[in-house]
């Protein structure tokens, strides 16, 4: 192991419970967002958290699965990217069941395409605000912009705009309903300046 | 007294969603602008009695479309529908009189007893 590799597996220590903390109240938000949108009980489960070197992060997504993979810039106390990957068919189940409720004869690509990206925003939403609140600090994020996708594809294409990063944040969850179960996946990529460290400090 | 309401959301999705949720249970005069910019021009001409304001929006902000719409209405009476639940925002907001939050995805219910309960006041 490298000594970075010593100094995350050391952070990891320090900060899992925090951050464990803060994914588990954001997970609760979202279920309880998902639930009042699709008007059913959602149940949103937090899986894990690690901080991964940014190389695993290709393995850490199913590779062979079209995704809809969202990207939002953050601003405030965390500085960064924040990445969200659903795999395609079970979102295009959540938008049949949303779309039959409000519009049931509707083709309309942009309404589609506005669904989509409503419910990126409301699931990074519902994290971003509980690490905010977690902080007592603000954090913006820009109107997450859809991009189906391998997630291959998607994080080449993110990663190679952003300056050398070492290490993200991987955050796992699952939401599932009576229907379904479905995987999903919240990277953080800090950024130069960001109160969520790229290898160092605690989260506090 | 036919309610005048302008619902302000980037989401046409949302938009849509709002728009239903009222004309379903009352009849109300409803126009949609797409972010915060828009919001004023419309407001300017509509002179709405609530609006339902997003924050996270492009070219303008709810936040930033609020102070503007102050500036020269006072009395508006804006509900803000975000996603964006952050009490270090919400909290200046919160103090201001004819201000309310809505969390993002919303309650029909919810927002119907809101709207009733400011048409209540303005007739």
């Amino acid at each position: 192991m490298t000594s970075s590799g010593e100094e995350v597996m050391q952070l990891l220590a320090i900060k899992d419970p925090t951050l464990s903390t803060i994914c588990k109240r954001a997970a609760s938000n979202v279920a309880k967002r998902l639930s009042a949108l699709l008007n059913r009980n959602v149940k949103y489960t937090f899986t894990g958290i690690s901080i991964i070197p940014l190389e695993n992060l290709y393995n850490a997504v199913d590779g062979g699965d079209v995704y809809v993979n969202f990207v939002s810039t953050l601003e405030g106390a965390i500085k960064g990217l924040v990445l969200l990957l659903i795999p395609y068919g079970s979102m295009t189940e959540i938008m049949k069941h949303l779309l039959e409720g409000l519009c049931p004869n509707s083709n309309d690509r942009e309404i589609k395409l506005s669904l989509v990206q409503e419910l990126g925003n409301i699931i990074i939403g519902g994290f971003i605000s509980e690490i905010a609140n977690y902080m007592n600090s603000t954090i913006f994020y820009s109107i997450p912009s859809p991009i189906i996708d391998l997630p291959r594809a998607f994080l080449d294409a993110v990663i190679s705009l952003l300056a050398p990063l070492d290490f993200v944040i991987m955050i796992n969850a699952t939401i599932e309903d009576y229907t379904s179960s479905l995987q999903v996946h919240i990277v953080l990529l800090p950024g130069d300046g960001s109160a969520i460290p790229q290898t160092g400090e605690s989260l506090q | 007294m036919k309610p005048k309401i302008l619902i302000v959301d980037d989401s046409q999705f949302t938009r849509l969603l709002i728009r239903k949720c009222i004309e379903k249970n009352m009849n109300a005069e409803i126009k949609e602008a797409n972010d915060g910019h828009e919001a004023l021009k419309v407001f300017k001409d509509f002179e709405p009695h609530i609006v339902f304001m997003d924050i996270n929006m492009p070219k303008m902000d709810g936040i930033t479309a609020l102070k503007k719409i102050r500036s020269f209405n006072k009395d508006a009476i804006i509900v803000m529908v975000t996603a964006l639940e952050q009490q270090s925002i919400t909290r200046d907001l919160k103090s201001l009189p004819n201000v309310a939050f809505i969390a993002k995805p919303f309650d029909c219910n919810a927002l119907l007893n809101m709207l009733t309960s400011y048409i209540k006041r303005l007739v």
